[in-house]
């Protein structure tokens, strides 16, 4: 699943806008980082629901 | 034979105390008390077996790290839903604390994880990095502010490590019932109290030592009592949301079995 998702977030650029988007930003995004928070936002909100 | 005696007293009082005043398990409270010393303990020998996994667990950007990032999170989510439950029972000083509180806490977690710079590979612009101590987009690292933060870290390190053993002295005290929500149960002192140690190696000795001690670098093992800090932090304010929740009258009444046992 994380596999899928890392593909589909790394996803060459498709569109103009994107590429405008993009364009001439320092944006990289770090897929491994990205898992991370991800991983790490889902399981504080999981503890905060469930912890009770 | 005194000490290990008073010792194994504190201990039984760690475990009372989660019973009476936090509805937790006395045996799950004593083992939480000895973990961070366990966890501090695997760590050392897993940095002295096999580097290259501790390093996995404890650089930067990995595990631990993330770990404090969810605990800030959990600490500020949980923190401003405790502020609005004191503040609909009337409690507005501690009411206002909390909603405080997980606004600062909001700001810790971004401080972190640095505002997502890592994540979205954002260099750090010229003039941020000539301020900052680890050319970072962030606040507390900052020079200057840096200092302050870790003081304030450290602050609050040595009175979650000090506060519930003060209040469990001073149990009959009326002036400590308003203060209840505030201090944090005996058996998380240990987890402040290993990140207070940590964050003073760090903050006092390292500096006098050139950062090591031997061939340890004391910088390495900085994200471990960071996480214990954090995690202390966050379970504190989701036991204290869970006692309110339970409605067990007011906040500062149903924690008076804090000390009802032998001291």
């Amino acid at each position: 699943v994380f596999g899928a998702v890392a593909r589909w977030i790394g996803r060459p650029a498709r569109s103009k806008e994107r590429d405008q988007l993009l364009q001439g930003s320092d944006v990289d995004i770090n897929i491994v980082q990205l898992m991370l928070f991800i991983i790490a936002v889902f399981a504080a909100v999981f503890i905060v629901v469930r912890f009770r | 034979m005194a000490l290990a005696h008073r010792a194994s007293l504190l201990v039984g009082d760690v475990g009372e105390e989660a019973m009476g005043a936090w509805q937790v398990d006395g045996r799950r409270a004593r083992r939480l008390f000895f973990l961070p010393f366990i966890g501090a303990f695997c760590l050392v020998v897993l940095w002295a077996i096999h580097q290259p996994a501790y390093m996995l667990i404890a650089r930067e950007d990995s595990i631990l790290e993330w770990l404090q990032f969810s605990c800030f999170l959990i600490a500020s989510i949980v923190g401003f839903q405790v502020g609005r439950r004191l503040l609909k029972r009337g409690e507005l000083p501690l009411g206002l604390f909390f909603l405080a509180f997980g606004l600062a806490f909001l700001f810790v977690a971004g401080e972190e994880i640095t505002w997502g710079q890592r994540i979205l590979g954002l260099e750090t612009p010229a003039d941020i990095a000539a301020r900052n101590v680890q050319d970072e987009i962030n606040i507390h690292n900052l020079s200057g502010i840096r200092a302050l933060f870790q003081a304030g870290m450290i602050l609050l390190a040595l009175y979650g490590a000090i506060a519930p053993w003060v209040a469990r002295a001073r149990s009959d005290d009326p002036r400590l019932d308003s203060l209840r929500p505030l201090i944090p149960p005996l058996f998380l002192t240990a987890s402040f109290l290993v990140a207070f140690a940590g964050m003073f190696l760090y903050t006092v000795i390292a500096p006098l030592v050139d950062q090591s001690i031997g061939d340890i670098t004391i910088l390495k093992f900085s994200e471990y009592w960071e996480a214990c800090l954090a995690a202390a932090i966050a379970a504190h304010v989701l036991l204290t949301r869970r006692v309110i929740d339970m409605g067990r009258g007011s906040t500062v009444n149903q924690r008076s079995g804090l000390g009802a046992g032998p001291q």
